[in-house]
């Protein structure tokens, strides 16, 4: 037995499920909503309750939209490192408003790699640590490292990290490697988000844990954008991976409810249409997409289509066109939180997106075995059962104008069968 | 006189990643962010067309050469245009009047509004490619004569080459340079005049790559989209359909070209069903439709997300992506002798050849256009050899 719940707003709304059938919802609102709920839900479950999920990115979107007292987000600084320091402002900022909202300080510094390893220049650890002091003496509490070649060399990131948490041992430090992607300021999205968050998430994943005693010893989960679930720890250490969780969510509720593998989801919610997929038993995502805060993130989010019900009830065959089957899932405004029952069901997953070289077709399939045997790696860690890690995707791509041999390699892998 | 505005800059980016043929990438938003300020700051470019300009001016293409996705990992500092400006001019010992587009394709349809506006000089409205081809001599300037060389590069490390070499080789030179300098460097090459780019560029290219900007950001939807390009640049559509197969190295490699050639099969959904594969080395070459050739480089062969119409690249798709294979005639100068020896399918290792536009296309510069190249003008401007005028 499982429960899944979405937090958003002041509400609660939960499910206990049984393999793919809801036994019980319970929706309840306030500060203590999530106590409400899991106890609603808990108590009266036939069976023990083997795992709680959390689905929280309305919560967190709120926090970056309209910061309060309790969810609020902390200002950053960010530290740059790249060969040379940007000679007109324009570079030296992110070119998201919002993001340049909750940044109140920036410094760049010497170093990073090129996409292939080798470094770039010599890394300038003592202005970096001068630039996390300078921060610190601005009141910031928070700091992103961002280093251009970071994802194949993360190096740089790393020393920054342990000298500036040597020097100033209160800074919060969030590395843009940690969370993947290829692009400066796709990871300098994420790390930035990630720091500014991180307290927040903090404060509420300790609040969940909290409720959660009720149940006993039950992991608590937290629904991830990519359709999948992270621990509490992880999500403490990257709050942007729960962005986009909503919708990811929502589309596996739906395809689970109907008992389908493969599934085009058309959600009708007031005169708003948002139509997605299901493959696999997984949402269909992708990374580099700009999401609801209106940015671009490296982490895969589902991928999307939104238009009217009225133009989607005038011309279905046009918004559905190529969809995997002829009968797609649509779903309307309901008692059941479709989204709920999604986190209820989602699985750990792992998603690695890298450069690698690759002299021949041997070699690329040897980096690809790699590459997935680390994401495979990513999911056995997320406390599943053993040999239940399977590859849901592994692409490899040659990057144009370069080095003949050049790849970017994506793999995502996830826990489960098919149902 | 034209201008181009910081409001031009979203449609000009959307064209170019068009003309890319498969090669751009949507992640440019730092270098779109910058120029952007770039023009609040200092005005509008003038946009100017080869004849506008006294004959003799000094002028020289700019553009990127290397990969988008090093330059989204590695952004520019902002000082390049300038510095690779200024590096070929003390080579060639004259200072430049105007600068023009490589190829008004990716991110190099802004590089040299970029250069413009930091040099504070008017573009000219020409390219020397009307899409994007992966070697620097695949130029409508080398089809007429003119030389790439002296070219200067600066990279994001602060690294400067100036380079006197024959075509090949400056080739290969620069591509050695641009794989230890980060993955791209800017250029500032093809020295020439005014008066010579009326000639030997494709006049017309960056108002074109704005116009097709407009019809893909405008559009209400794919339908839509597909009317409105085939009324400004003659497009069709070969199929819509999934990616059903990505494969890579299906085909030896000349080691001249940058990356590894790919294959991607797409089954299309409607009846009767087809299966479309298409052949890539950095764009997308060639377009075979259950087997026969539907379109071939120099065609410009370009993705589009059949839900959006944003356009799609070959990095971006995996298996399972839903794409429409749109295609777009070349210039015409493409479709000449001489145009399908240099950029036809053998010249990229397929043994076809080049019959001109498949399915009786018509060109993409058809209207509006300025004097076009033509053959007799090739000829007369390979008779005079390939030395830069402004020396």
């Amino acid at each position: 037995m499982r429960i899944g719940a979405r937090l958003s707003g002041r509400v609660v709304r939960g499910v206990l499920t049984d393999g793919h059938r809801v036994l019980r919802q319970s929706t309840a609102e306030g500060a203590r909503a999530l106590h409400t709920v899991l106890r609603e839900l808990g108590e009266p479950a036939p069976r023990r309750v083997c795992s709680v999920t959390l689905e929280v990115s309305d919560l967190l979107v709120e926090a970056v939209r309209h910061p309060r007292a309790d969810l609020s987000v902390t200002p950053v600084s960010v530290l740059r490192v790249l060969p040379r320091t940007p000679q007109h402002v324009a570079l030296t900022d992110h070119p998201s408003a919002t993001l340049r909202s909750f940044v109140l300080h920036r410094a760049t510094v010497c170093g990073g790699h090129d996409l292939f390893g080798t470094p770039l220049a010599p890394l300038d650890v003592a202005s970096a640590v001068e630039a996390a002091r300078e921060a610190r003496r601005h009141g910031l509490g928070a700091i992103s490292v961002v280093a251009t070649g970071a994802v194949g060399a993360p190096g740089h990131e790393r020393a920054l990290a342990k000298a500036i948490q040597s020097a100033v041992p209160d800074m919060r430090v969030s590395l843009s490697h940690e969370v993947g992607g290829i692009g400066l300021l796709v990871r300098e999205t994420a790390a930035v988000l990630n720091a500014a968050l991180m307290s927040a998430v903090g404060r509420l994943v300790d609040r969940s844990q909290r409720a959660m005693r009720q149940l006993g010893d039950v992991p608590c989960w937290f629904a991830t954008g990519d359709g999948g679930r992270v621990s509490a720890e992880r999500l403490r250490a990257l709050p942007v991976l729960a962005l986009e969780a909503k919708w990811a969510t929502t589309l596996l509720g739906a395809a689970v409810l109907n008992g389908r593998d493969n599934a085009t989801i058309v959600v009708e919610d007031g005169a708003t249409c948002t139509i997605g997929e299901v493959r696999d038993g997984l949402a269909h995502v992708a990374a580099d997409r700009q999401g609801s805060l209106g940015v671009r993130l490296a982490a895969p989010q589902p991928v999307l289509t939104v238009t009217g019900v009225k133009e989607f009830r005038s011309w279905p065959e046009r918004w559905l066109r190529g969809s995997p089957d002829d009968s797609p899932v649509i779903v309307r405004n309901g008692d059941l939180d479709l989204a709920s029952v999604g986190a209820a069901c989602c699985e750990p997953t792992s998603w690695v997106d890298h450069v690698v070289y690759a002299g021949s077709t041997d070699e690329l399939r040897q980096q690809q075995r790699v590459t997935e045997d680390r994401a495979r790696g990513m999911v056995a860690t997320s406390d599943v059962p053993p040999g239940s890690e399977r590859i849901v995707e592994s692409s490899a791509t040659a990057l144009a104008y370069v080095r003949a041999g050049t790849y970017r390699l994506r793999v995502r892998a996830a826990a489960g069968g098919r149902r | 006189m034209n201008v181009v505005t910081a409001e031009d800059l979203p449609a000009l980016a959307a064209g170019a990643h068009l003309l890319a043929s498969g090669a751009g990438r949507t992640d440019i938003d730092g270098v779109l962010h910058w120029l952007s300020a770039l023009l609040c700051e200092r005005g509008p470019v003038p946009l100017v067309q080869p004849d506008e300009l006294p004959s003799d001016t000094a002028c020289a293409a700019i553009g990127l050469v290397g990969s988008v996705t090093a330059l989204a990992e590695l952004p520019m500092v902002g000082d390049e245009p300038l510095q690779v400006v200024r590096a070929l001019e003390a080579r060639l010992d004259t200072a430049l009047g105007a600068v023009a587009a490589l190829d008004a394709a990716t991110v190099n349809a802004l590089t040299p509004v970029a250069a413009a506006a930091s040099l504070g000089l008017p573009l000219v409205d020409c390219d020397g490619m009307g899409r994007v081809f992966p070697l620097i001599h695949q130029t409508s300037f080398a089809l007429a004569g003119r030389s790439l060389t002296p070219l200067a590069a600066v990279g994001a490390t602060a690294d400067t080459l100036v380079l006197d070499a024959t075509p090949e080789r400056a080739e290969r030179l620069l591509r050695a340079a641009v794989n230890v300098s980060g993955g791209w460097m800017l250029t500032a090459i093809y020295p020439t005049t005014a008066a010579r780019l009326l000639s030997a560029g494709i006049v017309g290219s960056i108002s074109r790559a704005i116009a097709v900007g407009r019809a893909l950001l405008d559009a209400a939807d794919i339908d839509d989209l597909t009317m409105r390009l085939k009324a400004l640049v003659d497009s069709r559509v070969l199929g819509t359909g999934r990616i059903v197969e990505l494969e890579h190295r299906t085909r030896p490699a000349d080691i001249g070209h940058p990356a590894y050639p790919s294959s991607i099969v797409v089954r299309s959904r409607a009846e009767p069903v087809r299966s479309i594969r298409l052949e890539a080395q950095n764009e997308l070459l060639l377009a075979l439709i259950d087997g026969a050739v539907a379109a071939a480089v120099p065609d410009i062969i370009c993705l589009l997300d059949p839900q959006d119409g944003h356009v799609l690249d070959v990095e971006s798709v995996t298996l399972g992506t839903e794409v429409q294979v749109v295609v777009v005639p070349a210039a015409d100068v493409w479709y000449t002798p001489q145009g399908l020896d240099l950029v036809g399918p053998r010249s990229f290792g397929f043994p076809l050849d080049g019959t001109g536009r498949q399915g009786g296309l018509k060109p993409m510069f058809r209207r509006d256009s300025r004097p076009r190249h033509d053959l007799t003008d090739a000829v007369a401007d390979l008779d005079q050899g390939g030395k830069a005028e402004v020396e």
